[in-house]
C-alpha cells in the first residue's frame, strides 16, 4: 500500500485501486447474499422448516429480491429524530465493517493490504462501527433504539478486551501481528492454533460472537425485549446498511478466525497440499459460519447483567491466564 | 501532486474540521462525533507518517474512549438543546489563554531545527516500539502502568461507595 | 457527595410489542434498566362477552367462549356447558364425557406447548417454538377431523358434545402419546438443561404461597409456590375421577418452576388421554336428551374447572328463561395478570418479558 501512496496519484494506480476495492466489494455482497439465504435455509433446517425456496431455483434469489424491496422502499426519518445523525449513522456503522477486510489474507498470494500491524488493524477498526450504532440508536430518539444502542456500546467495548486478549497468545508464539505471518508461524510449527492456544481459541469465539451481536449475544436487537434494537426507526437502504455491516462482520470475523486459530489457506494434512490453498480457506471459513448459524438455532438470548459478569469476570481472567501460561511455556521451549 | 500529499490535506481538514465543530456544537452527541472525526483524521495523519502501530492504537483506544463518552453524555445529560452563555471575564481569561497558547507553540515550532532526511521506518516498527519501551523505557512504562492502575482501583472505590452511599 | 443519577425514562411495552403475546400495554418507568414501577393497561381486546350473553340463548353463547381462551378453547366450552348442564341437573351419556376429556386435554397439551415455544421464543431461542408448533399441528389436525375447526372448536353442546369421534380418530389419538412422549424427551434435552436458560428464569419472578393466595392466582401459577391445587383431584368434575395421574408441584416460585409444572403437566395429559382413550366406550351416544329450547330454572350457580392456566368459573345468575340473566366468566388470566406489577418492580427489563411471559396470559382471556 505504501509504495502506491508515495507514487503520484496517476490514473493506472487510481484504477487498481478503485477495481480492487470493487472487486471485493462485489465478492462481500456476493458473499452476504448467499449467506443469509444458507442461514436461513441453514436454521430453516434445523427448526423442522423448509427455508426460502420460492424466488428463483432453490430459492437462490430470495435475497436478491429482499435487497431490492429495501433498497426501492421509502427512506422514512422520525420527524424527531436528529436527521444529520440518523443520516450517517448506518455509513459510520457500515464502512468500517468493510475496510477491515483489506487486511484479511485469502491465501499466501491473494490479498489486498500485507499490514504490518494487520491484527491491530482488525480490532481497532471494528471497534468504529461501534459508534454507529450508538450513533443511529441516540439519533432515532426513540426509547428502544436507545436501549439497543447503549447495550450494544457496553456490550461490545466489553467483549473487545478479552477478544484481543485472546488473541495475545497467538502472537507471543508468532511474535508478529502480521496476518500472514501468523500462518506461516502455524505452518511452521506444524499445527494450528487452535491447539496450542485452545483455551484462546474458545475465548476468542465467545467474544467474537459476543462482538457480532449475534445469539446468544444479540442483546442490542434482542426482539422479544427491544422490539428490534438500535435499527428499530430505519427502512429502506439504511437498515439494509446496518444488516449489511453486521454480515460483513460475519465474513471478516469467520475469515479472521479461519486466519488465527485454523491456519488459513493451510491443508490439514501435507499429502493433501495439492488441493488449492483457496479451497482450504473457504472450506475452513464455512465451517466457521456454520457454527455460528448452528449456535444461533440452538441458544437462548444470555441476559444483559449475566453477559457483562461473563465478559469481565469469567473471560478476560481466563484470557489473561491464556496469555501467562502461553509466555511461560514459551520462555521453557525458547 | 502525490496521494500522500491529497491524503494529508484531507485528513487535516478533517481533523481541524472535527475539532471546531466540536466546540461550537450544542448537544453532546453532535459533539462527541466531531471528536471522533479528530480522533480519527490524526490516526490517519499517523499513517502517513508510517506509524501504524501508533495510527491504530489512537483507533483502538479512542474510539472506545468517545463511545463510552457519548454513553455517559447520553445518560447524565438532559435530552434538549442548551446553550448557556459563558460570562464576560471567563470570555477575556479564555482569549487570553488560547492567545497565549498559541504564541507559545508558533515560536516552539519556529525555533525548532528540523531534521530534513527522511526516514523509513515501515519495516518492523512495532517490533521497535516495543524493544524501546521494554528496554530503554522500561521504568517509565512500568510507572505510567502503575498510574493507570492507581486510577483504575480509585474509579472502582469511589463507584463502590456511592452504591453504599445510595442503599 | 453528590450522587450521580441516571434519568427516568418511561417506556410503554406495547399494545404493539411482539412479547406481549396480543394487545396487552405495560406502562413501565426505568432507571437505566431497572424498572421502578410497572402498570399493566389492558382492555384493547374487550368485546363485552358477558353483556352480549345476556342477550344470547345457551347454546349460541358457547361460540363466544371459544375467543376467550384462544389456546383453549375446549375447556371454555366445557365451562359453559357445565354450568348450565349443573343448573338444569343433566345425565351426561358415557361416550360424550370420553369425548370431551380427550378433547379439553389434548387442547391442553396443546396450550402448553404454544406456551413453551413462545416462552422460549420471549427468551431468545428460536427453534424451540418452531418444534412446538409441529406438535402442535398434529393435535390441531385431530381436532379438525373432530368438529371442523382448528382454533374455535365449538365443539360442545349442553348435554353432549355436537360431533362423534370419526372413524379411526380414537387411534390417531392413541399415536400421538407415545409421538408427544419422545418429542417432549428432546424438548427436555435441547432445553432444559441449557445453562443459559436456566440463568435467565431461575429465581426470576419469585414469590411465595401466601402472596400467591392473596392475589387469588390459580393453576401453575399457584401449584409452583408448593400450594397442591388443582380443581380436577380437589373438585372433580365430568369423569376426571375415573384417571390416575399426579398433580406436579414446585416450591421455589420462580420461572423455572413454572417452566418446569407446565412441561411435566403435559406428561400428566398424556398419562390421562392414555387412560381415556383405552376406556373409551366404542358404543353409545353423543347427547342426552334436553328440550328443544334451553331453560335453566331459576337461581344461580357457580361452576369451576381447571383451564390449562388456572381456575376457569362460570357464573350464571337465571330467572327462568332461555338466556342468562347475569354471566360472568372468571377468568385464570386475568386474575393471573394482577401480580405481575408486584413482580415487575426492581427488576432488570430483560427480565420483564420472562416475568410476564411465565405468568402465561392470553389477551383474549384478559380482556374478555
Amino acid at each position: 500500500m505504501e509504495q502506491y501512496l508515495t507514487q503520484p496519484l496517476s490514473l493506472q494506480t487510481f484504477i487498481i485501486f478503485f477495481a480492487s476495492a470493487v472487486a471485493l466489494l462485489l465478492l462481500v455482497l456476493g458473499f452476504v447474499t448467499y449467506a443469509i439465504y444458507f442461514e436461513r435455509k441453514v436454521i430453516g433446517w434445523m427448526q423442522a422448516r423448509i427455508g426460502p425456496n420460492r424466488v428463483g431455483p432453490l430459492g437462490l434469489l430470495q435475497t436478491v429480491a429482499d435487497v431490492l424491496k429495501l433498497l426501492l422502499k421509502e427512506d422514512t426519518i422520525p420527524k424527531k429524530a436528529d436527521k444529520p445523525l440518523f443520516l450517517i449513522a448506518p455509513i459510520i456503522a457500515f464502512v468500517p465493517s468493510f475496510a477491515v477486510l483489506a487486511v484479511i489474507p485469502f491465501t499466501d498470494k491473494l490479498h489486498f493490504a500485507d499490514l504490518g500491524v494487520g491484527l491491530l488493524y482488525y480490532l481497532a477498526i471494528s471497534s468504529i462501527s461501534t459508534i454507529g450504532v450508538l450513533v443511529g440508536g441516540w439519533a432515532s430518539n426513540n426509547k428502544y433504539a436507545l436501549i439497543g444502542g447503549m447495550r450494544s456500546a457496553a456490550q461490545m467495548i466489553s467483549y473487545e478486551i478479552p477478544l484481543v486478549m485472546s488473541v495475545i497468545g497467538v502472537i507471543l508464539i508468532t511474535g508478529s501481528l502480521n496476518l500472514i505471518d501468523i500462518v506461516e508461524r502455524q505452518r511452521e510449527i506444524g499445527m494450528w492454533f487452535i491447539i496450542p492456544q485452545f483455551l484462546g481459541f474458545i475465548i476468542f469465539l465467545i467474544a467474537s460472537i459476543s462482538e457480532l451481536n449475534r445469539t446468544p449475544f444479540d442483546l442490542p436487537e434482542a426482539e422479544s425485549e427491544l422490539v428490534a434494537g438500535y435499527h428499530v426507526e430505519y427502512s429502506g437502504f439504511r437498515f439494509a446498511f446496518y444488516m449489511l455491516a453486521e454480515y460483513v462482520y460475519v465474513f471478516a470475523m469467520s475469515a479472521l478466525t479461519t486466519v488465527l486459530f485454523l491456519g488459513g489457506w493451510l491443508p490439514p494434512f501435507e499429502f493433501l497440499s495439492f488441493i488449492p490453498g483457496i479451497v482450504w480457506f473457504i472450506l475452513k471459513f464455512s465451517a466457521v459460519v456454520f457454527f455460528l448459524f448452528w449456535v444461533r438455532a440452538t441458544m437462548p438470548r444470555i441476559r444483559v447483567d449475566q453477559l457483562m459478569s461473563l465478559g469481565w469476570k469469567v473471560l478476560l481472567p481466563l484470557a489473561l491466564v491464556n496469555i501467562f501460561i502461553t509466555a511461560v511455556v514459551k520462555e521453557f521451549i525458547a | 501532486m502525490s496521494g500522500e500529499f491529497i491524503a494529508f490535506f484531507i485528513l487535516s481538514l478533517f481533523t481541524i474540521g472535527g475539532a471546531v465543530f466540536m466546540i461550537s456544537f450544542t448537544r453532546v452527541v453532535h459533539m462527541v462525533v466531531s471528536l471522533a472525526f479528530t480522533f480519527l483524521s490524526i490516526a490517519g495523519l499517523y499513517v502517513l507518517l508510517e506509524a501504524e502501530f501508533v495510527a491504530v492504537t489512537q483507533v483502538i483506544v479512542y474510539a472506545g474512549a468517545v463511545a463510552i463518552m457519548m454513553l455517559f453524555g447520553i445518560m447524565l445529560t438532559p435530552h434538549r438543546e442548551q446553550e448557556e452563555d459563558a460570562g464576560r471575564a471567563q470570555k477575556v481569561v479564555a482569549f487570553i489563554a488560547v492567545a497565549a497558547f498559541f504564541l507559545i507553540a508558533f515560536f516552539i515550532i519556529q525555533g525548532t531545527t528540523w531534521d530534513p532526511s527522511v526516514h523509513h521506518f515501515t519495516e518492523d516498527n512495532t517490533t521497535m516500539i516495543g524493544k524501546t519501551i521494554f528496554t530503554q523505557y522500561v521504568i517509565p512504562f512500568e510507572l505510567v502502568s502503575v498510574l493507570l492502575l492507581v486510577a483504575l482501583v480509585g474509579a472502582i472505590i469511589l463507584a463502590k461507595r456511592e452504591e453504599n452511599d445510595s442503599e | 457527595m453528590s450522587t450521580v443519577r441516571t434519568e427516568e425514562m418511561l417506556l410503554n411495552v406495547g399494545p404493539q410489542h411482539p412479547s406481549t403475546h396480543g394487545v396487552f400495554r405495560l406502562v413501565v418507568k426505568i432507571d437505566g434498566e431497572t424498572i421502578t414501577e410497572a402498570k399493566p393497561v389492558i382492555g384493547y381486546l374487550h368485546r363485552g362477552t358477558e353483556k352480549l350473553a345476556e342477550d344470547l340463548n345457551y347454546t349460541q353463547i358457547i361460540p363466544y367462549t371459544d375467543r376467550m381462551d384462544y389456546l383453549s378453547a375446549m375447556t371454555n366450552n366445557y365451562v359453559i356447558v357445565h354450568a348450565v348442564e349443573t343448573m338444569m341437573g343433566l345425565e351426561i351419556p358415557e361416550k360424550a364425557e370420553y369425548l370431551r376429556v380427550i378433547a379439553m386435554e389434548l387442547n391442553r397439551v396443546a396450550s402448553h406447548l404454544v406456551w413453551f415455544g413462545t416462552y422460549l421464543l420471549d427468551i431468545g431461542a428460536m427453534s424451540p417454538f418452531l418444534y412446538a408448533f409441529r406438535e402442535r399441528e398434529q393435535i390441531l389436525n385431530l381436532f379438525n377431523e373432530l368438529c371442523g375447526a382448528r382454533l374455535t372448536y365449538n365443539y360442545m353442546r349442553v348435554g353432549g358434545v355436537k360431533w362423534d369421534a370419526p372413524e379411526g380418530w380414537i387411534d390417531k389419538v392413541r399415536d400421538f402419546i407415545p409421538y408427544m412422549r419422545e418429542q417432549l424427551e428432546g424438548y427436555h434435552q435441547l432445553v432444559t438443561g441449557n445453562e443459559i436458560f436456566i440463568n435467565r428464569v431461575k429465581g426470576i419472578g419469585q414469590y411465595d404461597a401466601q402472596t400467591a393466595i392473596n392475589y387469588g392466582l390459580s393453576g401453575v401459577n399457584l401449584r409452583c409456590t408448593g400450594v397442591k391445587y388443582d380443581i380436577r383431584k380437589d373438585q372433580p368434575y365430568s369423569i376426571y375421577d375415573r384417571f390416575d395421574f399426579d398433580v406436579p408441584v414446585a416450591t421455589e416460585g420462580d420461572c423455572l418452576s413454572k417452566y418446569y409444572l407446565r412441561m411435566e403437566e403435559i406428561r400428566q395429559s398424556l398419562r390421562i388421554l392414555e387412560q381415556a382413550v383405552e376406556q373409551f366406550p366404542k358404543e353409545g351416544e353423543i347427547m342426552a336428551k334436553v328440550p328443544r329450547v334451553l331453560r335453566t330454572p331459576p337461581g344461580e350457580t357457580y361452576v369451576r374447572i381447571e383451564a390449562p392456566r388456572g381456575e376457569l368459573g362460570c357464573y350464571i345468575s337465571s330467572k327462568g328463561k332461555d338466556k342468562p340473566w347475569r354471566l360472568k366468566f372468571r377468568r385464570p388470566s386475568f386474575v393471573n395478570l394482577q401480580i405481575l406489577p408486584e413482580l415487575l418492580v426492581g427488576e432488570n427489563i430483560a427480565n420483564l418479558i420472562a416475568i410476564l411471559g411465565g405468568i402465561d396470559i392470553v389477551l383474549g382471556e384478559v380482556d374478555c
